[in-house]
C-alpha cells in the first residue's frame, strides 16, 4: 500500500474534523412539519381498535392506535407504576385480552438509592407510591378509575372536579386538598400519575422550548368527534421528533379531523421504551414495537377488553 | 494531696457534672413549663384565641438531641388539657419552617425538618398528615432545587441518607444525571440499544463516521491476517 501523502492525511483529517463539529449544530427553531396523512392498517375488536400509518410526504413516520370508549364493549385501561409491574400486568391480564401494553409516565431509577420510583404524584391501585407533586413541567394528572376509564386534569388550572368529595382539588396550591385527593384515591383504589401535558382542551401547552432534542415519541391523546364518541390514541413516532413538532402534528391531525382534543399527553420513551402491540397481525405489530422488553419496564400503561 | 483531689472530685467536678446537665435540661423544663402554664392558664378559650396568645417563639427552640422526645413531651401536655395535638403541631410545623427555614448547605437542619416530619407522619389525624407532608415537601423541594442549581453534593453520604429517608416516606426527591452518568448506568445495565439511540439522535455524523472508521479498522485487520 501506497503511503498517503501529508496533504493527503491533512485533508482526510479537515474532512473528518468538519464532519465532527457539523454534528454539534445547533438547534433550528422553525418547524417544518407538514400535515400528517393516514393509512388504515387494521380494524379488530369488532371495529372498536383500529390501527393506522401515518405519513409525512409520502414516507411513514409513525404510526396510531384508536381505542373506542364507550358503549357496550369499550378499551379499559390500567396503569401499574412501581416494582414488578411486569409480574402485576401478568396476574391481571388473566381472563382479560390485552391490546396494546406500553411504558407510562415518568421514572426516575438513577438517583443512587434502589429501586426505581415514579416522578410525580403517583397511586397505584389505592397504594400510595409519591407524594412529591412535581411543580414544573408536569401539569398533566392522570386519574385512572378502577373502571378503565381515565381523565386528566390540567395542574396549571387546578380544576379537577372530584364528584364524590364535591370540591374542585388544585393539589399544587392546596396541601388540605391533597390529602383529601390521596385519602380518596385510597378510598377508591384509584391509580394517579403526573405527566408532560402537551395540550389540553384542543390547546397546544408547549412552544418552541420544546424543540429541544429529537427522539422517539409516544402520545396518548384523548379526543371526541363531533358526534360525542371518545377515543384513546396512542401516537407512536419511532423515527425521531421534537416534542413540539410531534405534538403540533398529531394537533393538526386531530383537529383536521374535526374532533376535539381533551388532552394530549407525553409518555416515557427513553430507558425503557415499552411497546407491544397485539392485533394479530405479526408484520403490523413488528413495525410498532418499542426497543425495551414488557419484562424490564419500570412502569406499564395497559388496554385490554373484559 | 490525695484528700484534696477526693474533695475536689466530690465537690466542683460533681457539681460541674450536675451544671452541664442542668444547662443541658433547663431550656427544655422552661420551655415545658411555658407551655404546661400556658395550657393551664387558657382552660376554657377557644383554639383561635389559644394560639393567637401563645408563643410559639417559645417553643420552636426544639433540642439538637431527643427531638422526637421534646415533641412527644408537647404532645403529652396539650393531650392531658383537652388541646388538640394535631391542630397544634398542624400550626407548629408553620411556624418551625419560618423560623428554621430549611436550607440545603445545613445537613443539620435538613435532618431536623425530617425528623420533626418523621415524628409527624407516624399519627393518624389529617391535620398530622397534612403538617408531614407540609414539612417533608419543603424539604423535598429545597433538595431538588439545591441538585438541580447543584449546591447540593450528590456523592455525599450524609445527603445521600436524608433522600433515602425522604424516599422511605414515598417523597422522591429528584436528583439530574449527567448524560455520561447515565449512558455509564445504561451501559452496566447492557441496555445498549438505548445508548446507541442517543448517540444516533444527537449525533449523528459522528456515529456514521465511527461506524466507517470501525469498519475500516476490521477490513485492514482482516487484510493483515490475510497477508500472514
Amino acid at each position: 500500500m501506497k503511503k498517503p501523502s501529508t496533504l493527503q492525511l491533512f485533508s482526510s483529517f479537515v474532512g473528518v474534523a468538519i464532519l465532527f463539529l457539523s454534528s454539534f449544530s445547533t438547534v433550528d427553531n422553525h418547524y417544518y412539519g407538514d400535515r400528517l396523512s393516514s393509512t388504515h392498517l387494521k380494524s379488530f375488536k369488532d371495529g372498536n381498535v383500529n390501527v393506522y400509518a401515518l405519513k409525512e410526504n409520502y414516507t411513514t413516520i409513525g404510526h396510531s392506535i384508536w381505542l373506542t370508549r364507550g358503549g357496550a364493549k369499550e378499551a379499559k385501561a390500567v396503569y401499574f407504576s412501581e416494582g414488578d409491574v411486569y409480574g402485576k400486568l401478568n396476574k391481571w391480564k388473566r381472563g382479560k385480552d390485552l391490546i396494546l401494553t406500553c411504558s407510562g409516565a415518568f421514572s426516575d431509577d438513577l438517583s443512587k438509592t434502589n429501586g426505581a420510583l415514579p416522578v410525580g404524584l403517583n397511586v397505584e391501585n389505592g397504594y400510595i407510591k409519591n407524594r412529591t407533586v412535581v411543580k414544573e413541567g408536569m401539569d398533566g394528572l392522570v386519574i385512572v378509575y378502577a373502571t378503565g376509564g381515565i381523565v386528566v386534569s390540567d395542574l396549571t388550572k387546578g380544576d379537577l372536579f372530584l364528584q364524590s368529595l364535591g370540591k374542585k382539588i388544585n393539589v399544587r396550591k392546596d396541601i388540605s386538598a391533597k390529602y383529601d385527593l390521596l385519602k380518596w384515591a385510597e378510598d377508591e383504589k384509584a391509580t394517579i400519575f403526573q405527566t408532560q401535558l402537551l395540550a389540553y382542551e384542543n390547546k397546544l401547552k408547549i412552544d418552541y422550548k420544546g424543540r429541544k432534542q429529537t427522539r422517539e415519541r409516544r402520545f396518548l391523546a384523548f379526543a371526541k368527534t363531533k358526534s360525542g364518541t371518545l377515543y384513546h390514541i396512542i401516537f407512536n413516532f419511532p423515527k425521531g421528533e421534537y416534542l413540539y413538532d410531534g405534538a403540533k402534528k398529531v394537533m393538526d391531525h386531530l383537529n383536521a379531523k374535526e374532533m376535539n382534543v381533551i388532552a394530549l399527553l407525553n409518555l416515557d420513551t427513553g430507558a425503557y421504551n415499552v411497546m407491544d402491540l397485539k392485533t394479530g397481525d405479526y408484520s403490523i405489530d413488528a413495525q410498532i414495537k418499542g426497543s425495551t422488553k414488557v419484562s424490564a419496564a419500570v412502569n406499564l400503561l395497559s388496554y385490554h377488553y373484559d | 494531696m490525695v484528700y484534696f483531689l477526693n474533695y475536689l472530685k466530690k465537690t466542683v467536678f460533681k457539681s460541674s457534672f450536675w451544671g452541664i446537665l442542668l444547662m443541658l435540661l433547663f431550656p427544655l423544663l422552661l420551655r415545658a413549663n411555658y407551655l404546661e402554664e400556658y395550657v393551664a392558664a387558657s382552660k376554657g378559650t377557644s383554639a383561635q384565641v389559644f394560639y393567637e396568645n401563645l408563643s410559639f417563639d417559645s417553643l420552636l427552640n426544639v433540642p439538637a438531641t431527643d427531638q422526637v422526645g421534646y415533641y412527644a413531651s408537647i404532645e403529652t401536655v396539650l393531650e392531658a388539657h383537652d388541646r388538640q395535638a394535631d391542630t397544634f403541631f398542624l400550626v407548629f410545623s408553620e411556624h418551625y419552617l419560618k423560623q428554621n427555614p430549611v436550607d440545603v448547605k445545613d445537613i443539620a437542619s435538613l435532618e431536623r425538618a425530617v425528623s420533626l416530619g418523621k415524628f409527624l407522619i407516624g399519627k393518624e389525624t389529617k391535620y398530622y398528615a397534612i403538617a408531614a407532608d407540609y414539612v417533608f415537601t419543603t424539604v423535598t423541594d429545597a433538595m431538588t432545587i439545591g441538585f438541580k442549581e447543584e449546591t447540593l453534593d450528590k456523592s455525599n453520604d450524609a445527603i445521600l441518607s436524608i433522600v433515602a429517608e425522604l424516599k422511605k416516606q414515598q417523597y422522591l426527591v429528584s436528583i439530574p444525571t449527567s448524560n455520561l452518568d447515565k449512558g455509564i448506568h445504561h451501559l452496566k445495565k447492557g441496555n445498549l440499544k438505548y445508548i446507541w439511540s442517543r448517540l444516533w439522535f444527537d449525533y449523528p455524523v459522528l456515529c456514521i463516521v465511527g461506524v466507517l472508521s470501525f469498519c475500516f479498522v476490521i477490513y485492514l485487520m482482516f487484510k493483515k491476517v490475510k497477508k500472514s
